[in-house]
């Protein structure tokens, strides 16, 4: 593998990581969201 | 192999124009960018044709006091789909589409950083207006409780609540997959000297946008989804007879719906940012206070969303807490101004259609903020709210805002597009046209508001007669102006003069550097770029 793929693969990977990082991030807004009404209407 | 610091985004060693064959390959399957963001934009259009459509049916009854053309009920199920589509198939996809050709290239990187997820994001939208759009001819029609989806009215529409809240949750999917991808690509597929100080404002202000969308995306699929157990399993979350509170519906959905219109309008700023720029043959003054002020926009616009509430009811602390708040935006939206001003200031301008287009958007969109602020005021908002003022608020920030910029945008990047230039005489036309008619169209409705004519009805008492045919006959032009756009696009698309790799004498920035029309593939060495070919490419 030369230089020039080893980067692309690098790159590649540290989105797919940043990708994830960001998913979690929006379940976590969705959970509060739910949250916040379950708790208030009890 | 090497890289040659000064290449211009096309290696040269072997062909990479190479596109697939065949309409399934090339389009269904795509994965490539450009071709995702061709398809962002189609739909945009068609989205915006068919919510001008709708829009079209609501001036046309109220051209006059009376009912004279639909049902009431109907009229209610126009205002509420012309806006959902306007807000969520039309001026989102538009910038999604904008940001998929555009970010990779001015970044130099040779795709988005997540290529499959880029064609779910795109494909799953057609989807979702497909199940929106068939309530029209369901029985009991489509949703008609407005936009804004407040319990309990939204319940008592018919079955459409549940193809609404499937279609805002495809809606949702599809942004948080588009925001996560433009994230992902911005902070790991630069080029490798490019650092975050040397991005075009246009990447910036989608950045920052980006991490709008992930916030306040999810908590709208949240409260719709609350609002689909209510109507189907019995719960009251919104229902007070159970327990539960209509009112913190309002809560939750404007804490989405105060980042959401700037989540219209950041992109818009990074547009004109871009073109004032290239035609005042200046440099955009004050970047760096540039990217603080959006910045600065998007944290405000998650703490006042209660001013979309003062009528609903709040402590009279919460009343003056959002009324300050809100205030406040027009502290960095102001910077923003009076930066796109002092970029033209001593400039060398010329007036080209998208030059046009981003000085109207200057312009007009701080008549939009100025009635922003008037309603920011707790007091007199009592009498603004729900009435033809916020309408007219809203679209002097959304049509002469948003979609102003999304057109100056278009004729900005169609020669780098398509390889051809528009006809910059019809593109004048196209302006003056637009923007005298949007006034008409507008304007009168500041009038209507303050004397009380309420939004959302399809009469009105006979003393606001006249104001309405003015709007109305605006309304029509205004239309019209935008199926001359349409055949404007079309005629370049298909021929016309042929535009070099520069296009604009004064434009910067790297995708500039690349052929028109833009190959299939660019700067796909992920080698470092010619900084001096960027517009911020020395440090700041
Ligand atoms: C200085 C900036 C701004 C201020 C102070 C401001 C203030 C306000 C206020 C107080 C309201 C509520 C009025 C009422 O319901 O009585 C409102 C409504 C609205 N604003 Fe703004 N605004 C600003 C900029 C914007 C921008 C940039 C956009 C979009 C691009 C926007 C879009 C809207 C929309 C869509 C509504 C109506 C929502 C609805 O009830 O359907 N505003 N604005
Ligand atoms: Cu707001």
């Amino acid at each position: 593998m030369n230089q020039e793929e080893k980067r692309i693969q690098e790159q590649r990977k540290a989105a797919r990581k940043t990708a994830v990082i960001l998913a979690v991030i929006a379940v976590g807004f969705f959970s509060w969201a739910v949250y916040i009404v379950v708790k208030h209407a009890t | 192999m090497s890289h040659d610091i000064t290449h211009d985004g096309v290696a040269d060693h072997h062909d990479h124009d190479h596109k697939p064959k065949g309409f399934v390959k090339r389009w269904l399957m795509t994965t490539n960018h450009k071709d995702i963001g061709t398809l962002y934009l189609i739909f945009a259009f068609a989205m915006f044709i068919l919510g001008g459509a709708m829009a079209m049916i609501i001036r046309l009854e109220l051209f006059q006091p009376g009912l004279q053309f639909v049902e009431p009920d109907f009229f209610n199920q126009m205002t509420t789909m012309h806006a959902l589509i306007m807000v969520f198939g039309a001026v989102m996809p538009a910038f999604v589409g904008l940001a998929n050709w555009m970010i990779p290239m001015m970044i130099g990187a040779p795709d988005m950083a997540l290529p499959r997820m880029n064609n779910w994001s795109f494909w799953i939208l057609p989807f979702a207006f497909a199940l929106l759009s068939s309530t029209l001819f369901m029985e009991g029609g489509a949703p008609a409780g407005g936009w804004t989806m407040y319990p309990p009215l939204v319940l008592q529409g018919g079955h459409n609540v549940a193809y609404l809240v499937f279609a805002v949750h495809l809606m949702g999917i599809s942004s948080i997959m588009g925001a996560i991808n433009v994230i992902a690509t911005i902070m790991n597929m630069r080029a490798p000297n490019v650092g975050y100080l040397n991005m075009p404002l246009f990447v910036w202000t989608w950045l920052i946008t980006a991490f709008l969308l992930i916030a306040v995306m999810p908590v709208l699929a949240g409260a719709v989804t609350m609002l689909l157990t209510d109507r189907y399993f019995d719960t009251s979350f919104f229902n007070a007879a159970g327990g539960g509170d209509p009112v913190l519906f309002q809560h939750i959905f404007w804490f989405f719906g105060h980042p959401e219109v700037y989540i219209m309008i950041l992109p818009a700023f990074g547009v004109v940012s871009e073109i004032i720029p290239t035609f005042a043959r200046k440099p955009l003054f004050g970047y760096v206070s540039m990217v603080y002020a959006t910045a600065a926009i998007a944290f405000l616009s998650f703490i006042v969303w209660a001013h979309h509430m003062f009528s609903v009811g709040m402590p009279l602390g919460a009343e003056l807490y959002f009324m300050y708040a809100t205030m406040m935006i027009a502290v960095p939206t102001g910077v923003k101004i009076f930066n796109w001003v002092a970029t033209m200031w001593k400039g060398s301008m010329t007036f080209e259609t998208p030059m046009l287009f981003s000085l109207a958007f200057v312009i007009l969109f701080t008549i939009g903020g100025f009635s922003g602020v008037m309603m920011a005021l707790a007091p007199v908002d009592l009498q603004y709210h729900d009435t033809y003022f916020i309408v007219a608020h809203f679209h002097y920030v959304l049509v002469t805002g948003a979609v102003f910029a999304i057109i100056a945008g278009v004729y900005y990047w169609i020669p780098k597009w398509s390889g051809h230039m528009y006809n910059e005489r019809l593109g004048k036309i196209h302006f003056w046209w637009s923007t005298i008619s949007v006034n008409v169209l507008f304007f009168p409705q500041h009038f209507l508001g303050l004397a009380g004519m309420p939004r959302r009805i399809p009469d009105y008492s006979t003393q606001f007669a006249e104001f309405n045919m003015w709007s109305s006959i605006g309304g029509f032009a205004f239309g019209l102006a935008q199926v001359f756009f349409i055949y404007i696009v079309w005629k370049t698309v298909r021929g016309g003069e042929k535009a070099t790799g520069q296009v604009w004498e004064g434009a910067k920035g790297l995708e500039w550097t690349v052929p028109s029309p833009a190959p299939h593939h660019t700067f796909e060495d992920f080698g470092p770029v010619d900084l001096d070919k960027m517009a911020h490419g020395k440090t700041h």
